[in-house]
């Protein structure tokens, strides 16, 4: 219940604050708009009319997943290092582990209404979409809150690198990079499957759950078993990056020596 | 001359600060680099699976893209910085200080904001630029070759137009990143691919009133041979030159007319 009260008292702080910036906010709400048609139209040409409906569906399902599983954790931890201010947070009657998740979990779901929602409604509006059946409309949503965990576990682990180097931000970078291309936000992971070591690699890695698999699942592009065998995979990463966050966390927060603030 | 010398102190003073923070800028310009490989591979990738878009290969569209980031690239080493500090530097009442001073307030911005690490994005469109032209087999004519270069100045110049423009504003209204990340990510995102894949308002919009088209599209399609009407001959070789020209004017309006507008917040 007190959990519970305090997300809720972040959750208002973190849209007062970032509602401060109205004619900023404008800006970037245009600009997700001019981002969603240089794609369509991009998707449009290259599958002219075959697939294009399917694609905009892709879009559609992405855009959701990755606006949820955006989170700024890796460059904020970073400033409170380098301020000096993390001594504070430190010091504060609850964890500081457990209010980064909450105010990335704030920030998420202020980034998809303010930024994500415009955008997917005028996708609505222009653009025709495949609703499947139920059972995997509920599918997707299940792994995209399950991805959203394992984005901030494993921007948690990124970010305990802040402890023992100065700056992180040319990591955070690589990071997304990465990311972008494996997650397939920026093109559909079925189009790797010629290229096999690229297709293999983004098999591997976790970041095909922060876009691809809940928008192939909308699509119906894995079958049941399939489905269950993704579900457990990541819960093992949501595990394995969970455990190691928190151990990476404890160990540099108990050698930690800050030099003024 | 003096302002000759100026400018070669500000660059000692630059590399000077540079080597303390060596492994930083080393590893900004890689990470920089690293970022346009994955969109290289991105579309290596889409043109595994399809053979073109609209009848453009995948030579010709790289091509189109990297012009873009050549000169997105040179007019951001010079530029951006700049511009993107005016925010700060107004908040702050820094700016005061760089208006007082015995030298040209613009000329002295760029030189102390100046920034390398925007050399990577120069460094591998100039390597994929020369690949590509290599697989192209453009037949080159000098008539090619000088709209080509006044092409590069018009786009280097066009992409600069905008960027100053943002930072402009910020003198009077404090909102250069927002303004520059809509005008040189989002809309420029447009030009990464041929303009005939988009609706013809948007091709109408990056014709005529955010003319980035004329950075890369009009002059690469002149340059390719591709079918051309009267118009689009008329723009691909002239068009880039006039833009740039016409552009530059206004930047230079709406430079001076918000430094005449600047009321100092003081410090």
């Amino acid at each position: 219940m007190k959990k519970s009260r305090l997300f809720y008292q972040i959750t208002i702080n973190t849209w007062k604050t970032n509602l401060a910036y109205k004619f900023n906010m404008f800006l970037e709400i245009l600009g997700e708009i001019f981002n969603f048609f240089a794609e369509i139209y991009i998707w449009k040409a290259i599958f002219s009319q075959d697939g294009f409906q399917e694609m905009c569906t892709y879009f559609w399902i992405k855009k959701c997943a990755t606006s949820l599983s955006k989170n700024i954790i890796i460059y904020k931890v970073n400033q409170k290092i380098r301020l000096g201010h993390i001594e504070l947070d430190i010091n504060r009657p609850f964890s500081f582990f457990n209010m980064l998740i909450m105010e990335s979990l704030a920030y998420s779901i202020f980034q998809f209404i303010i930024y994500t929602c415009p955008v997917i409604f005028i996708e609505m509006l222009f653009f025709k979409i495949i609703i499947p059946q139920c059972i995997y409309c509920i599918f997707s949503v299940i792994f995209i809150c399950l991805g959203i965990f394992l984005k901030i576990f494993i921007c948690l682990c990124f970010s305990s690198i802040s402890f023992y180097v100065f700056e992180i931000g040319i990591l955070n970078r690589l990071l997304e990079d990465l990311s972008t291309l494996f997650s397939g936000s920026f093109i559909p992971l079925w189009l790797f499957k010629k290229i096999k070591i690229l297709y293999f690699i983004s098999f591997i890695l976790p970041f095909k759950f922060f876009a691809y698999v809940p928008s192939a699942i909308f699509l119906k592009k894995y079958s049941y078993s399939q489905i269950i065998i993704l579900f457990f995979q990541l819960i093992v990463y949501i595990l394995i990056f969970g455990l190691l966050s928190l151990f990476l966390w404890n160990k540099a927060i108990k050698n930690l020596s800050v030099n003024g603030g | 001359m003096k302002k000759i010398k100026i400018f070669f102190l500000f660059i000692k003073v630059f590399f000077k600060k540079q080597i303390v923070y060596k492994f930083n800028f080393w590893a900004s310009i890689f990470v920089n680099i690293n970022s346009y490989i994955v969109t290289y591979l991105g579309m290596w990738i889409i043109f595994q699976n399809f053979k073109n878009i609209q009848g453009w290969f995948y030579e010709e569209i790289v091509f189109i893209y990297t012009v873009d980031l050549l000169t997105y690239g040179i007019a951001s080493l010079i530029f951006s910085k700049p511009m993107i500090r005016i925010e700060e530097l107004v908040k702050t009442g820094e700016f005061d200080l760089i208006l007082v001073r015995p030298i040209n307030s613009f000329f002295f911005l760029l030189l102390k904001e100046m920034d390398f690490k925007y050399i990577g994005h120069i460094i591998l469109s100039i390597c994929v630029l020369f690949i590509d032209l290599s697989t192209l087999e453009i037949k080159w004519t000098t008539g090619k070759i000088i709209v080509s270069i006044l092409n590069l100045i018009g786009g280097i110049s066009i992409q600069s137009s905008f960027i100053i423009i943002a930072g402009s504003l910020s003198i009077k209204y404090i909102l250069s990143a927002s303004v520059l990340d809509l005008l040189t990510y989002n809309i420029r995102q447009f030009i990464h691919y041929p303009l005939e894949i988009y609706n013809k308002v948007i091709i109408i919009i990056l014709t005529l009133f955010i003319p980035y088209g004329f950075v890369n599209y009009y002059p690469i399609k002149y340059i390719l041979d591709r079918n051309l009407t009267i118009y689009e001959e008329l723009c691909s070789k002239f068009g880039t030159i006039i833009i740039a020209f016409v552009l530059y004017k206004l930047t230079r309006i709406i430079y001076k007319q918000m430094i005449n507008n600047y009321c100092s917040t003081g410090n």
